[in-house]
């Protein structure tokens, strides 16, 4: 099983070379020199020869044969200062990138984990709910509300909510993650706003946070949530059709333990590989929901570097989200293996 | 059984995966346990302000190393009662130096003062960090006397050592501390000086210290209104001492700026505010606020928006649209502000057919600048027929072709030029031919709070006499950057917002020689009138200069000037104090509100 | 549905009652379910009302930007929540003269006006078009190069095998609608093969109507990241037919490996392909949108409905919520019809799915 774990992992690796491979090339096709980008129209050859030289531009592009050492190329290093966690600088706010991603990486993780949980919590009750009370108005009415809330686009149910809630009503906040009253009063420790909230005792960042995030984590969670719980419904209906569950019920096990103890635990298989398909949706639906709720998370970081053209940003924050998508991927295809006893570690 | 087993197990996995995530954002964020207030106001001595420690330290003692810092600002108040600003947008950098756009000088202007300023709401020349200032006979020597005692807020001394440190770092390509092959640009320079020190166009030669209080700015033309230019944002005076330590990063989120301003630099959180306190050891009068919080909001909409909820005190910038809205409320009020500015439609001279005049005449001719003015601006504000706004209406030539609205005019010029059917590309100087381009900015400024509307009615008047366009935009970085390096072909839509009061600050920044590269007009006539008309000695000189040159200007038409817009401003009714300047930069010093 | 055409059995089928009376094919019997579910006839309706709200409004109202204006009358709200005397009054102030006296009916402007006057309601009409196009375009593109990539996968295996395989597990490792944002915002520039390809096309004139060229380079974006969605669907179709009794006999015969593709394994690996095709169109459409509502797809004036989105979102803050509502309807309606035709075909194909 160690082993099973060991080689996943190792796959990995691959699929990482040939992201970095992509995102290095694609770069390259991007009209412009970098170090006139940089520098600006107004500096001379000699400076940008110089910057060339030391961000190592004026080497090969994927391998030296040129003679020398093979590995001076640009992609090499590009993928050894990756690896060492050296992730340079950006050119428009020449911050270390790893310094930007520690702040930002935080808020997006807080909103994609706000939004599954709430997908996760009320997808699967629905889907609970809806099984056994099947064909009844319940369960259509869920169901319907669950087709439009696959086919909706998250930005526009944001700027929905956002209209509804602040401008309207004047409940929730618009934008941010704290009123900026609040901002730089406290150190984070965690960066999830919530968590540290409550690990400060500062029950005014608590609830402050929280009144922030319900939004942008309510609209970033229905697709997920739309998906889980007619993912749970269809599941369940297979499950409680199933011999074992009869038995229970002719046991005289009552309806609310066969279903719970029994179904639930079984229709839960498929379930979880949806929930781990969502994961992806919700770092990419980031980008969207970030831009809708001006949320200072890692989505629109990176496409405000992609539109600014900020080379080491986009190098290194794209590869920083695959990895962290391909991982979770992968974590979840294994637990899935650890759920399903009948599918067997090859 | 086997089916039980996975049930069981799968709760505890997921459990697993769910708290797995945070780990991994956690092994990127900081680990300190205990949390303690970074240096800051929050230790007002509130009760409230007791909460915003750990339970563990409740005296808010300061780890040491923050201690230096605790001692210098002891009592710098709630944060709640700082000000709270709308900034259009984020600053690309806190160093006044680097910098061109509005959205950062605003800020700049807090933190660092430069030699002179400008009296509240006017631009005439007041005394600012330099207390005297004279010419020698021609213009070409200028003697500051610099205001004694005055610290940076870094503790170090302001003298003349630091000017002449700050304007070499501007001025001189090789300067040790200009860390130009690490990014530093400069840009300002150019457009102003003609060139940094070497350049053949350079009005800059250069700047001793003659003793600890006074430096001596040598250049290599008469410049008769140096003090006016010096006045400026751009020129802000940053601690040297702050500079060399901070090295390339001076100015970033990481750095911020250090000055000797009435308000400091305390923090930058990145794509969200920026955080100002208290100078406590400002040398003139103190600011009213204990701090201030520059927001970065985008968007007109989003900022009246935010201002109605009570989020920010006061914003730039509004649309038009807004004006009567704040008007008619009961918490807000419109803060006026004369135009200073100007809103135009530059043709790429460099394409076909933009290099006939007719064309950019007929172009002229068919866009309906009252349609505009009415539709983005809410009628408010004046159409332009020249480049200088009304402050500067001495400078105006009086006979002005005002290119009044005419389609008929315009498709007669069309077939004049040979274009009787109008046409929907353009030829480079490489000879592609693409699709005519009209790029369009992505940010609101006061010359066009609305640019995308505006486009899209410059595309639809267009396209009544013919001439189809494609609407384009991108970064607005990258959009400045295309523009300096002449890469914007067609027609790009931009404005500016004067900076001192001087004709050639809109117009030598425009037609001058520094200019050519954007968009091809480069007529020399022009370039030596402006340049004698800068260096003229009487003021009837000047305008006479002046005047030639715009009326060249005006029949060229490389630029069709469309709108001088009033910027809307706007504040909640209990906010005092503010006088907004012309130029678009003033001390929020004076500026009080009751929370 | 054009595409299973040419799969339909060779016999004549116009006649119900032979129909009727004959072993049903898999295709009659599919339609027959489709038609029988309310899940597939919902799709199916909100599909067909959509394609001809797409063919009839440039013909009844070919989109003029130049006089659909009326800058007097920006950010008013739908006309039926307008009193008789507001309606009155846009009326008067309407660039339209000859309108002066004859105030506004209660449906003039029936989902309100834009910043510039323009009739949203007119602009909505006119986005379905380039919504469908659009959608159907970037799914056409991924079937071709996706299933091309599968079958070819599939069927020869080995080395070939491994690089695609490897090829579509870096594709699919990245968020999609992160990729689509990358691949659009890297190629939106003149110099971009895609982006000059994009010119060329647009400037074909039936396209011009639909296409301008950022949005025809982020429908190329779009259609790269649903390409390995096809090429996995593909390549286990191959993959479980490969070894099934009569490819074998066709194979002892001595069939060409090429016939054998397009003959035997290609219509087998149909029916996932239409189903995913459906359900691809419907998130196509949305990724379109959300790159027009970043900016990175059509421009403006084109009405397409993210970018009208992307406009709207401006006003939202001040009120006029009009302006965002009915483009955001507009899209989910379009992406809800493509779900539930897709759901009634994946029923009516398969029949081991239904419960």
């Amino acid at each position: 099983m160690l082993g099973y774990i060991f080689r996943r992992l190792l796959g990995i690796i691959p699929v990482l070379l040939g992201i970095s491979l992509l995102v290095f090339t694609l770069l390259r096709t991007i009209p412009g020199d970098p170090a006139i980008i940089i520098l600006g129209e107004r500096s001379t050859p000699e400076q940008r020869a110089a910057l060339r030289t030391k961000l190592k531009l004026d080497r090969p592009l994927y391998l030296n044969f040129e003679g020398g050492n093979v590995f001076e190329s640009q992609y090499v290093t590009y993928i050894t200062n990756f690896a060492t966690g050296d992730f340079g600088d950006s050119i428009k706010t020449r911050q270390a990138i790893s310094k930007e991603l520690k702040e930002r990486f935080p808020a997006t993780i807080e909103l994609a984990l706000s939004a599954l949980l709430i997908a996760v919590v009320v997808g699967v009750t629905t889907g609970v709910v809806s099984a056994t009370k099947r064909g009844s108005l319940l369960d259509a009415g869920s169901m319907i509300v669950a087709l439009l809330g696959v086919s909706i686009p998250i930005f526009w149910l944001g700027l929905m909510m956002q209209y509804l809630f602040s401008v309207k009503l004047k409940w929730l906040d618009p934008s941010l993650r704290l009123d900026t009253s609040l901002h730089g009063t406290f150190k984070p420790i965690t960066g999830l706003y919530l968590l540290d909230g409550l690990l400060l005792g500062r029950f005014d960042i608590f609830t402050n946070a929280f009144k922030h995030l319900i939004m942008p984590s309510l609209a970033l969670a229905t697709v997920p949530l739309a998906s889980i719980a007619r993912m749970t419904r269809s599941a369940m209906l297979e499950v409680l059709y199933q011999d074992y569950i009869r038995t229970a019920r002719a046991k005289g096990l009552s309806a609310r333990i066969t279903i719970l103890r029994h179904g639930l635990r079984n229709a839960l298989i498929p379930v979880i590989t949806v929930i781990g398909l969502q994961l992806g949706f919700l770092l990419g639906g980031a980008v969207l929901t970030e831009t809708v709720f001006s949320w200072p998370g890692i989505g629109r970081w990176l496409l405000d570097g992609i539109l600014a053209r900020d080379y080491p940003v986009v190098q290194s924050g794209v590869m920083f989200v695959s990895l962290v998508f391909v991982l979770i991927n992968t974590l979840v295809d294994i637990s899935y293996r650890f759920f399903d006893p009948r599918i067997q570690f090859k | 059984m086997s089916f039980r087993k996975p049930g069981k197990r799968s709760i505890g996995w997921l459990l697993l995966l769910v708290l797995m995530i945070p780990l991994i954002a956690a092994c990127g964020a900081s680990a300190t346990p205990t949390a303690t207030v970074a240096s800051t106001p929050a230790t007002g001595g509130e009760p409230t302000a007791a909460a915003t420690t750990a339970p563990t330290d409740d005296t808010a003692a300061a780890t040491p190393t923050e201690a230096a810092a605790a001692t210098e600002a002891p009592t710098a108040g709630n944060a709640d009662d700082y000000l709270v600003f709308g900034g259009s947008g984020e600053p690309d950098s806190l160093d006044s130096m680097d910098t061109t756009t509005g959205t950062a000088l605003i800020v700049t202007r807090q933190i660092q003062e430069s030699l002179l300023g400008f009296k509240p709401g006017t631009l005439d020349v007041q005394p600012e960090l330099a207390t005297k200032w004279e010419p020698n006979a021609d213009s070409t020597e200028w003697t500051f006397t610099l205001r004694e005692g005055v610290k940076f807020s870094d503790g170090t001394d302001f003298n003349a050592d630091a000017v002449v440190f700050n304007f070499q770092r501007l001025f001189v390509p090789d300067f040790e501390f200009g860390f130009r092959a690490e990014g530093k640009q400069y840009n300002i320079v150019p457009d102003i000086f003609g060139g940094y020190a070497g350049d053949a166009n350079s009005a800059f030669k250069e700047v001793v210290a003659v003793d600890p209080t006074t430096v001596k700015f040598v250049l290599t033309r008469p410049v008769p209104l140096l003090p006016s230019y010096l006045a400026a944002s751009y020129f802000g005076i940053s601690s040297p001492e702050a500079v060399k330590a901070a090295k390339e990063k001076y100015g970033s989120p990481e750095v911020g700026g250090v000055g000797t301003g009435p308000f400091k630099f305390e923090r930058w959180d990145a794509g969200q505010s920026i955080t100002l306190v208290r100078n406590e050891d400002y040398w003139g009068d103190k600011a009213k606020m204990p701090g201030v919080v520059v927001r970065f909001i985008a968007e007109a909409p989003q900022r009246l928006a935010e201002l109605e909820a009570g989020t920010i005190d006061f914003t730039i910038n509004l649309s038009a649209d807004s004006r009567d809205k704040i008007a008619s409320s009961a918490e807000l009020q419109v803060v006026d502000l004369t135009p200073f500015n100007i809103a135009y439609l530059s043709l790429n001279i460099n394409n076909k057919p933009f290099n006939d005049v007719k064309v950019r005449q007929a172009v002229a001719y068919a866009i309906n600048k009252q349609e505009i003015l009415d539709a983005s601006y809410g009628g408010v504000g004046s159409i332009a027929d020249d480049f200088l706004p009304d402050g500067l209406s001495d400078y105006r030539p009086s006979d002005l072709e005002s290119y009044a609205y005419d389609p008929d005019k315009a498709k007669a010029l069309l077939a004049e030029a040979g274009y009787a059917d109008g046409f929907s590309t353009m030829v480079l100087t490489d000879g592609t031919e693409l699709p005519l381009e009209l790029w369009y900015m992505p940010v609101s400024r006061p010359y066009y709070p609305d640019a995308k509307s505006v486009a899209e009615l410059y595309a639809a008047q267009l396209s009544d006499v013919g001439i189809k366009v494609e609407l384009k935009t991108e970064d607005w970085g990258v959009y400045l950057d295309n523009w300096d390096a002449g890469l914007k072909n067609g027609m790009v839509m931009l404005g500016w917002t004067g900076d001192y009061g001087d004709p050639n600050n809109f117009l030598f920044t425009h037609f001058g020689p520094g200019n050519a590269d954007e968009a091809g007009y480069a007529n020399e006539e022009v370039w030596k009138l402006l340049a004698d008309a800068g260096g003229a000695t009487t003021p009837a000189e000047s305008i006479k200069l002046f005047q030639e040159a715009g009326k060249l200007i005006n029949t060229d038409l490389p630029r069709i000037p469309i709108v001088h817009a009033p910027p809307v401003l706007a504040a909640k009714k209990s906010l005092q104090g503010w006088v907004p300047n012309p130029t678009g930069g003033e001390s929020f010093a004076p500026i009080s509100i009751t929370k | 549905m054009a595409t299973t055409e040419p799969t339909i059995t060779n016999k004549p089928t116009s006649d119900q009652a032979l129909l009727l009376r004959k072993p049903r094919s898999l295709w009659s019997d599919a339609r027959r379910r489709l038609l029988s579910s309310t899940v597939g006839i919902m799709g199916l309706a909100i599909c067909a009302f959509l394609f001809a709200i797409a063919i009839i409004t440039p013909i009844v109202q070919p989109l003029d930007q130049t006089l659909n204006r009326d800058t007097a009358n920006k950010l008013q709200p739908p006309s039926w929540l307008m009193s008789q005397e507001e309606r009155a009054d846009a009326a008067k102030k309407s660039i339209d003269k000859a309108r002066k006296d004859t105030p506004w009916g209660r449906f003039e402007r029936p989902f309100g006006t834009d910043q510039l006057g323009r009739d949203i309601f007119i602009r909505v009409l006119h986005g379905a078009p380039i919504s469908l196009t659009v959608g159907t375009f970037a799914v056409v593109l991924a079937v071709i190069f996706g299933s091309l990539l599968g079958l070819v996968s599939g069927f020869f295996g080995g080395i070939i095998d491994t690089i695609t395989t490897w090829l579509m597990d870096i594709l699919l490792a990245f968020p999609s609608i992160l990729l689509a944002i990358a691949l659009t915002a890297i190629s939106n520039n003149r110099e971009s093969f895609s982006y000059k390809f994009s010119q060329q096309i647009t400037n074909l004139p039936i396209l011009q109507t639909i296409f301008d060229p950022p949005l025809f380079n982020a429908m190329l974006a779009v259609a790269v990241i649903e390409v390995p969605i096809f090429g996995r669907i593909a390549r286990a179709a191959v993959l479980s037919v490969r070894n099934q009794e009569y490819i074998h006999a066709a194979e002892a015969v001595g069939v060409s490996r090429t016939r054998m593709l397009m003959r035997h394994i290609l219509p087998n690996s149909l029916t996932p392909i239409l189903v995913q095709m459906t359900l691809s169109v419907a998130s196509s459409i949305t990724s379109v949108a959300a790159l027009g509502f970043l900016g990175l797809g059509a421009q403006p004036p084109r009405p397409e409905w993210g970018s009208m989105l992307s406009t709207a979102r401006e006003y939202v803050g001040t009120g006029q919520w009009w302006y965002a509502l009915f483009p955001g309807i507009a899209i989910m309606l379009t992406v809800l019809g493509f779900n539930l035709l897709g759901d009634g075909l994946r029923d009516a194909l398969d029949p081991r799915l239904k419960h």
